[in-house]
């Protein structure tokens, strides 16, 4: 087929060629079953018939398999999205690592019990905790 | 070991309370995987419909599905009618194992695998996220154990801690640290999960209309699998009726029965396809829903006044006199990191 003639079917085309040629292969067995027995015909009309709704069948798993192959690359994404997650999650879990931010929240929580105990300025914590100013002034006059 | 810079963390603590609501998401990971958990068994049926589909056809049942492809199967004699007949059959079965029949993908075969195998696929893979974004959130995450964990590991940091009284300031210090350890935790956890579904919102969507349509597609399949059911039943019926055929009255209750019977389980699973569309339709609403929210804040919006007044009353109770406990701590740490 030329690039000119090419056309782009579409999962909801494919679905309805599908649901036509089941409704085809039925009326096919409908007109099997009102020819009179014996008729060598009954048998390649009903034959016919399960060859059309093979081919129905077929076709629509061609319809997903263009559905899910079309969206590969975001599929790719979410993969890459997950074992993001999971790093992360891995991370968050890993004994060691909260021990690290323990410790740094150690230095914290001293800093601002330091602060407290002389009543004075927070020294070289002060311009890191801008932020938690008022609380430690709440917690300064509740205190004292 | 690698300190965590200080301003670091002190932004994520005050960056802490951020608006993103962990249980939000916690719970939008718990519908996604709920979701994808009822599409697994929709997905198994397009193999089965299709060979329900088959069995419908006449004289089908008396064809092997084993040995499908062994012109020489010994099953075959002379109950069987016709030779086309046969083969159309035999096709339709062999069609329904290649198209439908599960695989698990894996890279290899990635390009060969059925399409309701890559479809199976395509959904671990947004269940998989699911599960992962609600992990992230903090699903599955044990508070008490970790608080446990932190107390224990500040313990040997304490020399000569033989009193009792000292032994509970350790406790209380201990859970100090797992109480702000558990918002910087949360901070990490805030952050990753803003990046990750903010910058995939677009992919689940893409995703997730992916798998709605091959939901329709299975609409279809059991639409023709009712036509199969009308032809395999109602046909002879219409036929033994109009032909006076004294057996009419006889057969007609067992038939109708077993059309019936299999009228509702065609039914119900439609039932449980709309359902499930109806789910992907929430899913999708609600991601991105989430999404617009984590786009619209600031994850260092700061502490609110409630935040505030809560730490506020927390470090008045019990800093002031956990402080030189706390000192020791800090002098055994920093020794311990050195």
């Amino acid at each position: 087929m030329s690039p000119e003639t090419q056309t782009t079917i579409t999962t909801e085309q494919l679905r309805q060629n599908a649901k036509i040629w089941y409704s085809i292969a039925y009326n096919l067995k409908l007109k099997a079953s009102t020819m009179k027995p014996g008729d060598p015909n009954i048998s390649s009309l009903n034959s016919i018939a399960t060859m059309i709704n093979t081919a129905a069948s077929h076709i629509l798993s061609l319809a997903i398999s263009l559905a899910v192959d079309n969206v590969n690359d975001a599929a790719q994404r979410l993969i890459n999205a997950t074992n993001q997650a999971d790093a992360v999650v891995k991370e968050i879990q890993n004994i060691d690592k909260v021990l690290q931010v323990s410790a740094a929240v150690l230095n914290l929580v001293t800093g601002i019990a330091g602060g407290l105990a002389t009543g004075g300025p927070l020294g070289g914590f002060a311009g890191l905790l801008t932020g938690l100013e008022g609380v430690l002034s709440s917690v300064g006059s509740s205190s004292s | 070991m690698k300190k965590v810079s200080l301003f670091v963390l002190s932004s994520l603590v005050l960056g802490s309370c951020s608006q993103v609501n962990l249980k939000d998401v916690q719970e939008l990971a718990k519908q996604g995987k709920t979701t994808t958990d009822a599409y697994q068994s929709i997905a198994e049926d397009f193999y089965d419909t299709c060979i329900r589909r088959v069995e419908y056809e006449p004289y089908a049942t008396e064809i092997p599905i084993v040995n499908i492809d062994n012109s020489k199967s010994p099953d075959q004699k002379t109950s069987i009618p016709d030779s086309l007949r046969v083969i159309a059959i035999k096709k339709a079965l062999l069609e329904c194992e290649e198209d439908y029949k599960i695989t698990e993908v894996r890279a290899e075969n990635a390009k060969t695998a059925n399409p309701a195998s890559k479809a199976i696929w395509l959904n671990n893979v947004l269940g998989n996220y699911y599960v992962a974004i609600g992990n992230l959130a903090g699903a599955n995450f044990d508070e008490t154990k970790s608080v446990k964990t932190l107390t224990d590991a500040v313990q040997p940091l304490i020399k000569g801690s033989n009193s009792d009284k000292e032994k509970i300031e350790i406790t209380a210090a201990g859970q100090i640290l797992a109480f702000i350890a558990n918002i910087v935790e949360n901070q990490i956890r805030a952050d990753i999960l803003k990046k990750e579904i903010t910058s995939t919102n677009k992919d689940v969507k893409v995703v997730i209309e992916a798998l709605k349509d091959t939901v329709t597609d299975y609409k279809v399949q059991l639409f023709g699998e009712e036509q199969s059911v009308i032809a395999f039943y109602g046909l002879p019926l219409i036929n033994h009726e109009q032909k006076n055929d004294p057996l009419y009255d006889l057969f007609k209750p067992v038939i109708v029965t077993q059309w019936k019977q299999s009228r509702a389980l065609i039914q119900e699973k439609l039932n449980n396809a709309n359902t499930l569309i109806d789910s992907f339709n929430k899913l999708e609403k609600d991601n991105e829903s989430i999404n617009k929210t984590l786009t619209s804040i600031s994850l260092d919006s700061g502490l609110t006044a409630l935040q505030k007044r809560n730490l506020n009353q927390l470090l008045a109770k019990q800093v002031k006199e956990l402080q030189p406990v706390i000192s020791k701590l800090k002098k055994n740490t920093e020794l311990l990191y050195r």
